[in-house]
């Protein structure tokens, strides 16, 4: 044995098996270097295993008890009793995978009914192209916004040529008449 | 208190009995102060992470499997609690301070050297502990000072055993050696006096 690995072992005295314990101690003998390594590492031990004695006592016991009780809410009681309950009941494996699967079928179906063309689309998909409906569709809801604004306005003009040129709060009976005929071809 | 006793109470515990876990709190708080103490070398903070350390434990009681034995349990949630006060910021800043009364320590120890206790020794070599890197410390103090086993060790701190005897060696011989030139600068210093 050399003294680097003696060195090593001096300090790891406790961890030797007996057959190494046997080769350090032979070493040991011989090497003066290491006797006194060794007797330093004994001194050291000595005050290590008399402060491992050592009883160790916070102040006040009981306060401290109280104080790590006092910390501990009633709600945090009962948050973790729920809690609890749940992750126990999903610690099953059983549980675990029946919920997977289900989970599977519903992202399936979802997708499934996602694919699906609507009643309206349906109706028409033998005729027309999705795209193309779309379109008509909003040509047609354009155009009636369209006709409802051009009928406001020519209704406007027509009973605006009806005012009284002296009084233009007022409206001229048989004009109003009149032009409500005319408006209504339109 | 026997296993089967205690494993009551935990069930007892797990289902929200404060009551429970409140004898529970008193059978495992002296260990698990002096633990912490033995870290920290100082009251308040071991109070403090002892508080941590058991609140930790009642979030985590549904956990618990039987089997185990709880105070291994404990000493893992204690050694982590420990750990990240070892690495925390402050504890950096705090360092100094730590140091200074190390200092007037020792000084103390060298003028009274008869009258000094095993109280007073114990805070040098926590002061000379905390010197170590948080590992070593740890296994220092969970092997030398509290005294488990090679394997408790290695199950508590989750390290194989080639490395926490890598570490228990740095910390020895680091102790070792500070220890000497304690014991060098308080003769010297008696020697000046005489």
């Amino acid at each position: 044995m050399n003294c680097k690995k003696a060195h090593r072992q001096i300090h790891l005295f406790t961890e030797l098996t007996s057959e190494e314990y046997d080769q350090l101690l032979n070493h040991i003998n011989e090497c003066e270097a290491c006797m006194e390594l060794a007797e330093s590492m004994k001194l050291m031990t000595n005050i290590v295993n008399r402060i491992s004695q050592v009883e160790i006592k916070p102040l006040n016991s009981a306060q401290l008890t109280g104080d790590i009780m006092s910390g501990i809410s009633k709600s945090e009681f009962q948050t973790f009793n729920v809690l609890n309950w749940i992750l126990s009941y999903l610690d099953l494996r059983q549980v675990r995978f029946t919920m997977a699967t289900v989970s599977a079928m519903l992202i399936i179906l979802l997708v499934v009914e996602q694919s699906k063309p609507t009643q309206f689309q349906s109706q028409y998909s033998s005729q027309v192209t999705t795209h193309s409906l779309k379109t008509t569709i909003l040509d047609t809801q354009n155009f009636q916004h369209q006709l409802q604004n051009y009928k406001a306005t020519e209704k406007f003009k027509l009973l605006n040529s009806c005012r009284n040129p002296f009084n233009e709060s007022r409206y001229t009976a048989a004009c109003l008449r009149e032009k409500n005929e005319r408006f209504k071809t339109i | 208190m026997q296993y089967s006793e205690e494993l009551n109470l935990i069930k007892c515990a797990q289902g929200g009995d404060s009551h429970a876990f409140r004898k529970l709190v008193e059978m495992h708080q002296p260990f698990a102060y002096s633990v912490a103490f033995r870290f920290t070398g100082n009251a308040p903070e071991a109070e403090d992470i002892i508080q941590e350390v058991f609140i930790k434990l009642w979030k985590n009681l549904g956990k618990y499997k039987q089997g185990i034995k709880l105070t291994t349990w404990l000493y893992q949630i204690i050694t982590n609690q420990c750990l990240d006060y070892l690495k925390s910021a402050s504890r950096k800043h705090q360092m100094k301070n730590v140091e200074i009364k190390l200092g007037k320590q020792i000084r103390d120890y060298t003028n009274h050297e008869q009258q000094v206790d095993d109280q007073e020794l114990l805070q040098v070599v926590t002061g000379l502990a905390k010197q170590l890197t948080p590992k070593q410390q740890t296994v220092f103090v969970l092997r030398d000072l509290e005294g488990l086993s090679v394997e408790e060790v290695c199950e508590v701190l989750k390290m194989s055993a080639g490395k926490m005897k890598s570490n228990l060696y740095y910390a020895r011989q680091k102790i070792r050696q500070d220890l000497i030139q304690y014991y060098k600068e308080s003769t010297k210093q008696e020697y000046n006096e005489l």
